[in-house]
């Protein structure tokens, strides 16, 4: 009557039976049980939208986040924008014997060759490559100084390169003047008789010596390029590479580089990107003002010591209006952006060290106190008279920094450096992250004998909301401008930053900072913008879209 | 074979069942055996060779064959209030059991009893973009000692530990799409609950003639339970454990066998929720039902080596405050040489009666228990 393959089959049949049973009459959705639940304390609360005005405790200008750039590691750029001068430093060192003109250093070792082919240019083309010619003739201030190789005088180059005035350092230019000039590998600018005999005569007397070029673009430019390949030259000797002087090197990086000089214009509360600089502003929110506001509006929520969960933020649209904007004319408009990200801030506190002290002076207890696995310490030493040198130690092992640009590129591992300048003669401040938790600025101000050190523990990496236009196109930032835009001259951006405040909503005991912060930042530095913000606590309203929280009901 | 039964039981605990389950611990499953599914879920003292009940452990004492039994559940809720009804499909696994005898050393039991189901599924009519749905629910992990007592013809006592453990989650979703944002973002705040804890039981049973008698009673158990709150862009304070005393029951169970292979079986078990939920009347579940055994021939007819059962059962009470009317109708039949597959069907319905609005769900559930026996560790028992 039955078989052990009939009843198995039977069975199968009769479990698939009865488990599609459970499957076939199910309603899509079970809308059943409103009134049940909510008798239970359980309802889903309406959400509510409303504009109000962003409850701020402070504004504060920052640095862009990393380090700033030293000699050698980023491009070389000339130009003029924002009313700035991009000023590039370039320096030769003329009798060091292992430099890369090792050629031209072998005819000069030659006495009638020397006098036969002076060095009378500084030649360099345009775009990567540094071989293009142009054929725009540019106007640009130019000086050239000699100094003696010693240790002394060498101690001036970091603070040249960071954009110190030569007078400030005590050092008198050959050549100050202004010289029109074509960009091209076979032209340059001439050193003029003195600059040129001068040269000749060191050489000669191979006495150690730094050539720098110091050249100020013109600030309505509007515009900056590459200098691409600098070099000395002869007159008599054609073609490239041949009877040229190439910089030379100062910390085992190629001695040039690129600065902004911020004009006495400049504005002080602003937000953008510049050679070698740029600003983030960041907001400290008024939390309690925010839930203040929530309570009122919706009732009372669930709270407990640290925490305020009685709200989802749904959407948070600011408004960030701006009475001016300047960028570099022909950028990509997607490079004048902006991203909104926030970080609670755990703990903060700040501190001042004299210089005064013996060198080297370190902070280590400052930061480890912060509960960080890592053993961190920064060191401060008076190795150059006119800025201030530090270094990034972790565990006692000297530690490589993410500089602007390596952020800028979106790489924490390229574009790093073990060491990092600040200036003396004016304000400068930098601000970088260690183990992505610690904010740590350092600050240092013209005739102060103190660095100033501020720190701030965050909870975590700090976060923005990602934007993600309609047709998945995405939309990493706000643009602050687009060149379809009928005015601007004073754009108006409105960007989601529901993170940052369900934050500021949700923490009772600390406060969250919210950074704009400027894109750009890559190698191309094509991007170059700035912009005033016109609010005094820059955002200046904000749309919420907001439902009480119902789930902790259950 | 084996594997299919594998698949198909876990496939089968998925799905919702109704917003009552909102309360206290969720619905409770009673952890009857196979055949006393179909005879109103009272079957706990009817003699068996290989049955096996976490409360009831005494009457294992006299199986002479080891079991395992795997019980699903799939089912149909109907639910309705005064504004709307649907239809949810629903599913589980309310037991796995292993049952062995050891001769005149004794039983063991060792089961798996899903004990609470806290599923339900839920969408704000007025607001399709949220949903509310709950999962999980205290399970129990049990293991059993009996003993029949050699000087006392047909009397044995047993002993349970369930170890509760398990969790269940409520969570509530919420799509929010913005008008010029390409993808939804998706809220979800989660209410979690832990619980680890244990409690006793002991029982004791009789049979003599055409008599069976069991009773059973739990000694009292604590759990703990942790709350873990969860919510996008949220954060929340450390969980804070607090301590659960853990309903206990009591419960009677009789059966009477007459004319050979028939059988009337009743039980009556009272559960206190009092020190659990505060404010929880306590729970009584009554059952009665009738079972026409198979021939045990191996050689007879299909039909004829089939059991017939059917039976009812109420419960009134506990923490969800259940008013529950349910009628069964089973059958069992062999599987293979020692086997069976026990089908119940159970047609009844529950309402909430705390007073609130009405909340009723009528079911349908079918129980599939396969049991596959062996004569693994029998032993004649000198005192049978």
């Amino acid at each position: 009557m039955y078989g052990k393959a009939s009843v198995n089959l039977r069975i199968s049949a009769l479990l698939l039976a009865a488990l599609l049973a459970g499957c076939g009459f199910t309603d899509a959705t079970n809308q059943t049980g409103t009134a049940f639940l909510a008798a239970q304390g359980i309802s889903i609360s309406a959400r509510d939208s409303f504009r109000i005005t962003v409850p701020v405790l402070g504004v504060q200008v920052v640095p862009v986040e990393g380090i700033p750039s030293p000699n050698g590691l980023e491009a070389l750029w000339l130009g003029g924008t924002l009313n700035d001068s991009i000023r590039a430093v370039v320096a030769f060192d003329l009798t060091n014997t292992t430099a890369p003109d090792a050629g031209f250093k072998a005819i000069q070792a030659v006495d009638s060759l020397a006098s036969k082919y002076k060095l009378t240019r500084l030649s360099f083309g345009v775009g990567s490559g540094g071989d293009t010619d142009t054929s725009t003739p540019r106007q640009v201030h130019v000086r050239f100084l000699l100094m003696d190789s010693t240790n002394q005088n060498t101690w001036n180059l970091p603070a040249l390169f960071m954009g110190a005035e030569p007078s400030a350092l005590g050092l008198t230019p050959v050549v100050d003047r202004d010289s029109t000039f074509v960009a091209s590998v076979n032209m340059g600018i001439p050193f003029g008789p003195a600059l040129r005999d001068s040269v000749a005569a060191r050489l000669k007397a191979a006495k150690p010596t730094w050539l720098v070029a110091i050249l100020d673009g013109h600030p309505g430019w509007q515009s900056v390029f590459s200098v691409g390949d600098p070099r000395l030259r002869t007159d008599s000797v054609s073609g490239t590479g041949e009877g040229t002087f190439l910089p030379g090197e100062f910390q085992a990086r190629a001695a040039w580089r690129s600065t902004e000089m911020r004009s006495s214009a400049a504005w002080n509360k602003s937000l953008g990107w510049w050679v070698g600089g740029g600003n983030r502003l960041r907001v400290t929110l008024d939390g309690n003002a925010l839930r203040t506001l929530l309570h009122q509006r919706f009732g009372k929520g669930i709270v407990s010591d640290s925490f305020d969960n009685s709200f989802n933020v749904l959407q948070a649209r600011v408004r960030v209006p701006f009475s001016a904007f300047n960028w570099v004319q022909g950028a990509s408009a997607d490079n004048r952006s902006l991203g909104i990200d926030g970080a609670v801030v755990l703990d903060s506190g700040s501190s001042a060290l004299p210089t005064s002290a013996a060198m080297p002076i370190s902070i280590q207890r400052y930061l480890t106190i912060l509960g960080l696995t890592v053993d961190p310490y920064l060191q401060f030493d008076d190795s150059f008279p006119d800025i201030l040198q530090c270094r990034y130690y972790q565990e006692n092992t000297l530690a490589d920094v993410p500089t602007r640009l390596s952020l800028g590129m979106g790489s924490s591992a390229s574009y790093t450096s073990t060491n990092f300048w600040l200036r003396k003669d004016v304000p400068d401040s930098m601000e970088f992250r260690i183990s992505a938790q610690v904010r740590v600025r350092v600050s240092h101000y013209p005739n102060d004998p103190n660095v100033h050190l501020h720190w701030s523990l965050l909870q975590g990496s700090p976060v923005a909301d990602p934007q993600i236009g309609i047709g998945d196109t995405a939309r990493p930032e706000t643009r602050v401008s687009d060149t379809a835009l009928a005015n601007t001259s004073s754009p108006v951006v409105h960007q989601e930053a529901r993170t940052s405040f369900s934050l500021a909503v949700i923490q009772r005991k600390v406060n969250v900072d919210v950074d704009i912060v400027p894109a750009g930042g890559s190698i191309g530095m094509q991007d170059l913008w700035e912009a005033e913000p016109s609010a005094a606590n820059i955002m200046d309203s904000l749309g919420l879209i907001v439902r009480p929280r119902d789930g902790s009901e259950f | 074979m084996r594997l299919s039964i594998v698949v198909l039981s876990l496939s089968a605990a998925v799905f919702a069942q109704t917003p009552a389950n909102i309360l206290g611990l969720g619905s409770e499953t009673d952890p009857s055996d196979g055949p006393s599914r179909g005879m109103g879920e009272a079957g706990e003292a009817l003699r068996s060779d290989r049955s096996w009940d976490p409360r009831l452990e005494a009457r294992s004492a006299f199986a002479t064959q080891t079991a395992l039994e795997v019980q699903l559940d799939p089912s149909i809720d109907m639910i309705s209030d005064d504004q709307a009804s649907n239809s949810v499909g629903g599913g589980g696994i309310p037991r796995v059991s292993l049952s062995v005898p050891m001769g005149r050393f004794g039983h063991l039991g060792l089961g798996y009893w899903q004990r609470f189901d806290k599923s339900f599924e839920w969408t704000d009519p007025a607001d399709s973009s949220v949903e509310a749905i709950g999962q999980g629910g205290a399970f129990e992990g049990d293991v059993s000692y009996g003993y029949a007592l050699p000087w006392l013809r047909g009397l044995a006592l047993g002993v349970t530990y369930h170890r509760i453990l398990g969790a269940d989650r409520v969570t509530v979703n919420e799509s929010w799409q913005a008008a010029d944002e390409g993808l939804a973002t998706a809220f979800s705040d989660t209410l979690q609950h832990s619980y680890w804890g244990s409690y006793w039981t002991g029982s004791v049973y009789f049979t003599r003639g055409p008599m069976d008698l069991g009773a059973w009673a739990d000694l009292r158990g604590q759990a703990t339970v942790t709350p873990y709150d969860g919510g996008t862009n949220q954060q929340f304070q450390q969980p804070q454990p607090y301590t659960m005393d853990l309903p206990r029951s009591a419960g009677f169970a009789a059966a009477y066998r007459f004319f050979q292979r028939q059988a009337v079986v009743a039980d009556l078990e009272w559960t206190t929720w009092q020190a659990t939920v505060s404010g929880a009347p306590d729970r009584w579940k009554g059952g009665v039902g009738w079972q026409s055994q198979g021939a045990g021939d191996r050689y007879d007819d299909f039909w004829k080596r089939a059991s017939w059962r059917a039976g009812a059962y109420g419960i009134v009470g506990g923490d969800q405050y259940d008013l529950t009317e349910a009628a069964t109708v089973g059958l069992g039949f062999p599987l293979g040489m020692q086997g069976a597959v026990d089908l119940s069907l159970h047609l009844g319905q529950n309402e909430v009666d705390n007073g609130g609005p009405k909340l009723k769900d009528t079911f349908v559930q079918l129980y599939v228990v396969l049991s596959g026996a062996s004569s693994w560790g029998e032993s004649l028992r000198s005192h049978k």
